[in-house]
């Protein structure tokens, strides 16, 4: 049976009425358009015509007829149930009416990436770690940033609402094919914490944006508001998506050596040079709200440098002191704000220019290295990733590789984007300033 | 004397949730929850789980409607709504939300205490009918395995039905585990070959 006929039996077998086509535009966010059952055939010949500016984040001069190609594989009936008739949804990649990729599409690009390095057999891995804030909805139905294990309405029971949500998100993630690998309370109140197993990237990118779907759904449904914005309160952590990284050749995990006292291959060793040496680059995609550099102020256990380790955590990448099982390394720096296929996209591609031209890491750092907070300052401006959205945006323009991998469609409307909001942020004079300086300037 | 229910009350205004309160409380229910506005209600019925909801259709935040519609999908409890008019499209809207029941006010103790009795006693009937269509599903396709799993064994060892059966429910006893897994065991090896 083909994947197409699979579909077909399984929409039978559900009673699906309604399918959303799903989409990531290029700032990250998941679209949809919703097509009734009697159009099946049509979406899956790929036959959905769509507006190309919704994938470009907004809607502006230059539109083009775009067609959307569903992947059969993508294939999810949504566990809650409506009375009249279940909805399904396919993932699609958008063509150009002459059937090639759209250039503005983040998950050809990813597959592109893929498939270049498929060639030889080498495929990335990848584990998620996501976090988020639950916060409470207002009486008006608008977020807050009260947390639902402070606010006092909870103080009357010990059931928590948070917990209850939490619980909930597990369940319907599993029911949606979604492996859940662990799920824990964080550090901050309201932060909660949800981990994906590990995928291959382009599954793994289709379900951290499902993820976010999810979650957010399933908070609406129990009255709370699900946050991924990097740092949303002043005094506690803030959000990170963490990704466990493994390269594979075949059963072969390249990442491993037995020799090594860590149990770290030289590929590996090549593999973090290549990402620390893009860091700037990376960071632009992995990080791409003003916001996401306040998770970046030097302090104990924010991931501000572009560096290496196994104790400190502060570097972008962790890897454990000694492997045990399959070998992995960690990157911290990322949060969930991110378009997860240009992320992926470009770690992958940042990697493997570490391997190809076996570019060394500089020597981990150990221990005891960073502690008091001058010494902090001292080793952020020597090797700090950038430290505002500006900054991180100069160095993917100085970054060729990263830059042709995205390609020039996704890459200027990327930048525009967000130059804008980095214009429209200094354009507002914040309460902070205010404070700080009204009254002695 | 028997259990008393609980109820949560969404309704707006407060002398008219004040007043549904008190006819109920004089029927012997508890009222474990009151809200004006549908999102506190929906946090309330969450933590609280109530054995019956009254919502005014129009709430603030979250309608009416709509948290019928969620406490309904995930079954929480029953729902009675409330509303001052009973036009076509709230109705139909009412229906698909899975409400049990709806009020046009104002509403006195002589409507309101039989449709929250009716409600109550139809939701206990739909709960029970539910748990026994899954049951009977859930029969129906173990049925439909062990059939598949028989079929395996009758081929492949050149058995009777009678015999490809009681080999099946000696392995389920002897491993101390369902039928059912063990005709699963049986299919998954047949598919490896």
């Amino acid at each position: 049976m083909t994947e197409f006929e699979q579909v077909r039996e399984l929409v039978k077998e559900y009673h699906v009425k309604f399918i959303r086509l799903q989409f990531t535009d290029i700032l990250g966010a998941l679209k949809n358009v919703a097509v009734t059952v009697e159009e099946l055939e049509r979406a899956l010949a790929g036959q959905v015509l769509f507006d190309s500016a919704v994938f470009e984040g907004f809607r502006g001069y230059c539109e083009k007829d775009i067609l959307l190609q569903p992947d059969p594989a993508t294939f999810v009936v949504f566990p809650w149930r409506p009375r009249d008739g279940a909805v399904a949804r396919l993932i699609c990649n958008a063509l150009t009416p002459r059937g090639e990729a759209f250039p503005g599409c983040s998950r050809s690009r990813l597959q592109k990436v893929i498939s270049r390095f498929e060639k030889d057999g080498i495929r990335l891995m990848a584990g998620a770690e996501i976090e988020f804030f639950l916060f409470h909805s207002g009486e008006q139905g608008r977020p807050t940033t009260i947390t639902h294990d402070q606010a006092g309405f909870c103080d009357l029971t010990p059931v928590d609402l948070g917990e209850n949500a939490r619980r909930d998100m597990v369940l319907t993630l599993e029911e949606m094919g979604i492996e859940v690998a662990s799920s824990h309370h964080e550090m901050a109140p309201g932060q909660h914490e949800i981990g994906l197993k590990d995928d291959n990237i382009l599954v793994l990118a289709d379900k951290i944006a499902t993820f976010k779907f999810v979650v957010r759904t399933v908070a609406q449904r129990h009255g709370l508001h699900a946050s991924f914005m990097p740092k949303p309160l002043n005094n506690e952590a803030g959000s990170g998506l963490k990704l466990h990284l493994s390269l594979w050749r075949g059963e072969t995990n390249l990442f491993e050596s037995s020799d090594d006292p860590m149990g770290l291959s030289d590929t590996a060793r090549y593999f973090i040079g290549g990402l620390l040496h893009h860091a700037g680059a990376v960071t632009a995609l992995t990080c791409p709200l003003i916001n996401s550099y306040k998770r970046f102020v030097p302090s104990y256990h924010s991931p501000f440098l572009a560096a290496w380790s196994s104790t400190s955590r502060n570097t972008m990448i962790r890897v454990p002191e000694k492997q045990v099982g399959d070998a992995r390394i960690t990157l911290r720096s990322p949060d969930p704000t991110v378009n997860p296929y240009l992320a992926l996209a470009a770690i992958l591609t940042a990697g493997m220019d570490g391997i190809t031209n076996r570019i060394a890491p500089p020597p981990i750092i150990t221990d005891g290295e960073c502690s008091s907070g001058d010494e902090l300052r001292e080793l952020a401006r020597e090797r700090g990733l950038p430290r505002s959205l500006a900054a991180a945006l100069d160095a993917l323009e100085g970054d060729t590789l990263i830059k042709e991998m995205l390609g020039k469609a996704i890459y200027n409307r990327f930048r525009e984007i967000k130059e804008n909001e980095w214009e429209r942020f200094l354009s507002v004079v914040h309460p902070w300033e205010l404070e700080e300086y009204l009254r002695n300037y | 004397m028997p259990r008393q229910h609980r109820v949560v009350i969404a309704i707006n205004d407060d002398a008219s949730r004040k007043n549904i309160g008190a006819m109920l409380q004089a029927a012997e229910f508890l009222i474990i929850g009151e809200a004006t506005d549908g999102i506190t209600a929906l946090k309330l019925i969450r933590v609280r789980q109530p054995d019956l909801v009254i919502a005014e259709v129009f709430l603030p935040a979250m309608s009416g409607l709509e948290l019928a519609r969620i406490v309904s999908d995930d079954k929480l409890a029953p729902v009675v709504l409330i509303s001052s008019n009973y036009d076509h499209a709230t109705l139909e809207e009412a229906k698909l939300a899975g409400a049990f029941g709806y009020l046009v006010k104002p509403v006195g103790e002589a409507s309101l205490i039989p449709t929250v009795e009716i409600a109550l006693s139809n939701y206990s009937e739909v709960v029970r009918l539910e748990e026994q269509v899954k049951e009977l599903q859930e029969k129906l396709e173990t049925r439909k395995i062990v059939e598949k799993a028989k079929g395996i064994l009758m081929h492949t060892l050149g058995l009777t039905e009678a015999e490809a059966f009681r080999k099946i429910q000696k392995q389920s006893m002897n491993k101390r585990i369902s039928m059912r897994a063990v005709a699963e065991a049986i299919i998954l090896a047949h598919s490896l070959d």
